[in-house]
């Protein structure tokens, strides 16, 4: 496929993207600080923000159905901007994912945090930011790469969820903790599958499987 | 929907310069394609060579086959036959000023045939009806054809065609001179006209055919690049070149 | 240094402009007003419709010189017009820009330039010389041929001037080439051919010289198109110079007729043709 320059009304909105980006990289890098050293007031941050994230997401969805109207965008361009659309859905989802595991961190006041947590968050982080980079890469190929590599961090969490299932000595709150944090990293993680799917129907015009 | 019009190994040439470069292609009956690429690209030597009024500018060839229902155009019909199977409606609205709104809208009948008064009356109230005319002016049926608006005289022109109850109905980017109302009338007109007969429309406004045609087919340099539907088309092309057209950055 | 200041030289050339202009229309207003004067005494219903009488008698009228004008111009006007009007639609319809229609405009541009007097001695040799008198056929034929490059070029332009987009249309509908031409672009341009008939009609109106070779002069009605027939022409060109002072006014007389049917047919084609632009095709 020749590479063709993104008109301006694109340039803007991915610059406005990337923007909430780095957003949600410095809110999980609270997030990894929080679970590593077990800092329990980190709500407060993460709330301001995705806030901050919320409302450009907003803002991204206006400039896309603006540039609907205006430019009449056909192909790629079209497909590009819906992409953006709901691309920009899933970075707010994150970050509030991430503001929930902040809230988590504040309620669950415990000292039993499971070894494999930490690991597995930092591999739906790394996920997340390599679906980001496909994303504004225009990476097909990585993108399918990702979507592969869910798995990993599905069977991560089955194994979290399993090995307290079992467990009849650990508190309930342990149990909650951890269970509940493992789902919020599965979602999270799940997103980045979604944006993976975008990248590839904005790169190549196919829809591969369902959301 | 059987294909109605077929084209096959069309080549066409101004004395040494070539317009249209092997081009085969297939269209369904009873709906709209739009014929769009940059200038020069021979959209309108396609369509010329469609209705046989190519052949009438000197030094003009043609080579290959042009099958309307089966039958070759060149070879087994009369060129004055085949204008009246395939009408054409141009780019600056031409109704004869000589002749009253009525007497336009059947010229190609009266001038072609004998039909009696009543008849020919009848048909084109029906013929002004069905391209939206007949209420604008059905008090002025004895007015000059010219005397009309633009966007009137267009819609004229069309039901001039139409009266010949074509199978085929050729459009030389015929809104490209109304103002956007008119534009608008004429394009609701075209979904209304399909049900009648087959239609090819060349534009060089790509929205508008987006908005009008079931298919596309994309011209460039005299070759036929990409003939498909015209919603998977706008959304995903399959060639780079119907891409780059597509989203402007050339032509 | 100039001579004058840029706004007076303006003016100047205005003026100069004018004066010119003037002195250019001003024979026009004399010589009608000078007709009126001289001939309106002569006009009568006895002048209109009377015979001649022998010279030195005075009384009578012109009443054959006028039948014999209309008839021998109308008579021109059957076969010179259709004929022009055909060379014209040939001209621009059809054979106009290959190597025949080049052939046939110049022919036609030349005929236009030929003297008047070069048409009657060609029909006096024909005709005339063939059957041993003069005829008022003769004069038709003279008349004729001097109309068809007038009638030609006006058709020409006019049917040119016709929008291509006309042609195309009609092509369009699958109307054959004949058809075309005659119910869409002839149609359409009909307001000039028909200008260009009735122009030519009004120039060979005035002619006299061609009518000196073949229709000669008549002091009696009409009797057949073999014979010499009388022609307002010929009769003002006779009667003027006989000296006989009856002859001589009616001479005026005549003259008035003339330069009115002239006159008239110009105003007409004038006024028909500003009426189209106004209208707004």
């Amino acid at each position: 496929m020749m590479a063709l320059k993104d008109p301006d009304y694109l340039v803007r909105i991915y610059d406005q993207m990337r923007e909430m980006y780095n957003i949600v990289e410095s809110a999980g890098s609270e997030i990894d600080d929080g679970l590593s050293n077990k800092k329990r007031n980190l709500k407060t941050t993460l709330t301001e923000q995705c806030q901050e994230a919320q409302i450009m997401e907003e803002q991204t969805v206006e400039m896309c159905i603006e540039a609907m109207i205006r430019h009449q965008p056909f192909a790629r361009d079209l497909r590009a901007v819906s992409a953006a659309m709901k691309v920009s859905y899933d970075l707010s989802r994150i970050c509030r994912y991430l503001r929930n595991i902040a809230e988590i961190l504040e309620e669950f006041d415990v000292e039993c945090d499971d070894p494999d947590l930490l690991p597995l968050y930092r591999e739906g982080r790394k996920m997340i930011h390599l679906s980001l980079e496909a994303y504004f890469g225009k990476d097909a190929k990585a993108a399918a790469d990702i979507i592969k590599s869910d798995e990993v961090v599905d069977r991560g969490y089955e194994a979290i969820l399993n090995r307290y299932a079992m467990a009849e000595k650990k508190s309930g709150s342990c149990i909650l903790f951890n269970g509940i944090t493992a789902r919020i990293i599965e979602r999270m993680a799940d997103h980045a599958s979604y944006i993976s799917h975008e990248t590839i129907y904005l790169v190549t015009g196919r829809r591969v499987d369902y959301r | 929907m059987e294909t109605k019009l077929e084209v096959k190994n069309l080549n066409a040439w101004f004395g040494e310069k070539q317009a249209l470069k092997n081009v085969s292609a297939g269209f369904k009956g009873n709906s709209v394609t739009a014929v769009i690429g940059p200038s020069g690209c021979g959209k309108s030597t396609f369509i010329r060579c469609i209705n046989r009024m190519h052949e009438v500018v000197p030094r003009a060839r043609v080579t290959g086959e042009v099958l309307l229902d089966g039958v070759d155009i060149y070879t087994s019909m009369d060129a004055m036959d085949v204008r009246r199977k395939v009408g054409m409606v141009f780019q600056r609205p031409n109704p004869f000023p000589n002749m009253s709104v009525v007497d336009n809208v059947v010229a190609g009948l009266k001038l072609a045939g004998s039909y009696g008064k009543d008849e020919l009356s009848e048909m084109a109230e029906k013929n002004l009806k069905a391209v939206g005319l007949w209420e604008e002016v059905k008090d002025e049926l004895r007015k000059s054809g010219a005397s009309l608006s633009g966007g009137q005289q267009q819609r004229l022109c069309i039901a001039r065609a139409l009266a010949m109850e074509p199978e085929v109905i050729l459009m030389d980017e015929p809104t490209s001179a109304l103002d956007p109302a008119s534009t608008t009338k004429v394009e609701e007109l075209l979904q209304q006209l399909k049900k009648f007969t087959t239609i090819l429309i060349i534009t060089h406004n790509v929205s508008q055919a987006a908005r009008v045609s079931d298919m596309t087919a994309f011209f460039y340099l005299g070759e036929l690049i990409e003939l498909g539907e015209t919603e998977s088309m706008f959304k995903a092309p399959q060639n780079p070149l119907t891409e780059r057209y597509i989203t402007g950055r050339f032509g | 240094m100039r001579f004058l200041s840029r706004k007076g030289t303006d003016r100047l050339v205005k003026c100069l402009s004018a004066g010119v202009t003037v002195a250019a229309v001003i024979p026009l207003f004399w010589i009608v007003i000078e007709i009126i004067i001289n001939g309106a005494s002569a006009l009568s219903w006895n002048f209109l419709t009377d015979l001649p009488r022998p010279f030195g008698e005075t009384g009578g009228g012109i009443g054959n010189a006028i039948l014999g004008s209309f008839l021998i111009n109308a008579l021109a006007s059957v076969w010179g017009i259709p004929i022009g009007i055909a060379t014209g639609i040939y001209l621009s319809e059809y054979g106009g820009g290959g190597r025949t229609g080049s052939v046939v405009r110049t022919a036609v541009e030349s005929l236009a330039g030929v003297p008047s007097i070069i048409y009657g001695v060609f029909a006096f040799t024909i005709i005339v010389m063939t059957v041993r008198h003069y005829t008022a056929l003769a004069a038709a034929v003279a008349l004729g041929l001097m109309m068809i490059p007038l009638v030609a070029k006006a058709t020409e332009e006019s049917m040119k001037v016709v929008s291509s987009e006309m042609r195309e249309a009609a092509m369009a509908l699958g109307i054959p080439k004949w058809a075309r031409t005659e119910k869409v672009v002839l149609s359409i341009a009909r307001g000039g051919v028909l200008s260009g008939a009735l122009l030519a009609f009004a120039r060979i109106s005035g002619e006299t010289a061609p009518l000196l070779f073949t229709a000669l002069f008549s002091l009696y009605w009409p009797t057949g198109l073999d014979q010499p027939m009388a022609t307002l022409q010929v009769l003002i060109y006779n009667y003027a110079l006989s000296g006989f002072g009856d002859w001589v006014s009616k001479a005026w007389g005549a003259s008035l007729i003339l330069v009115a049917i002239v006159l008239v047919i110009n105003i007409v084609v004038r006024v028909a043709s500003r009426q189209k632009f106004t209208e707004g095709t």
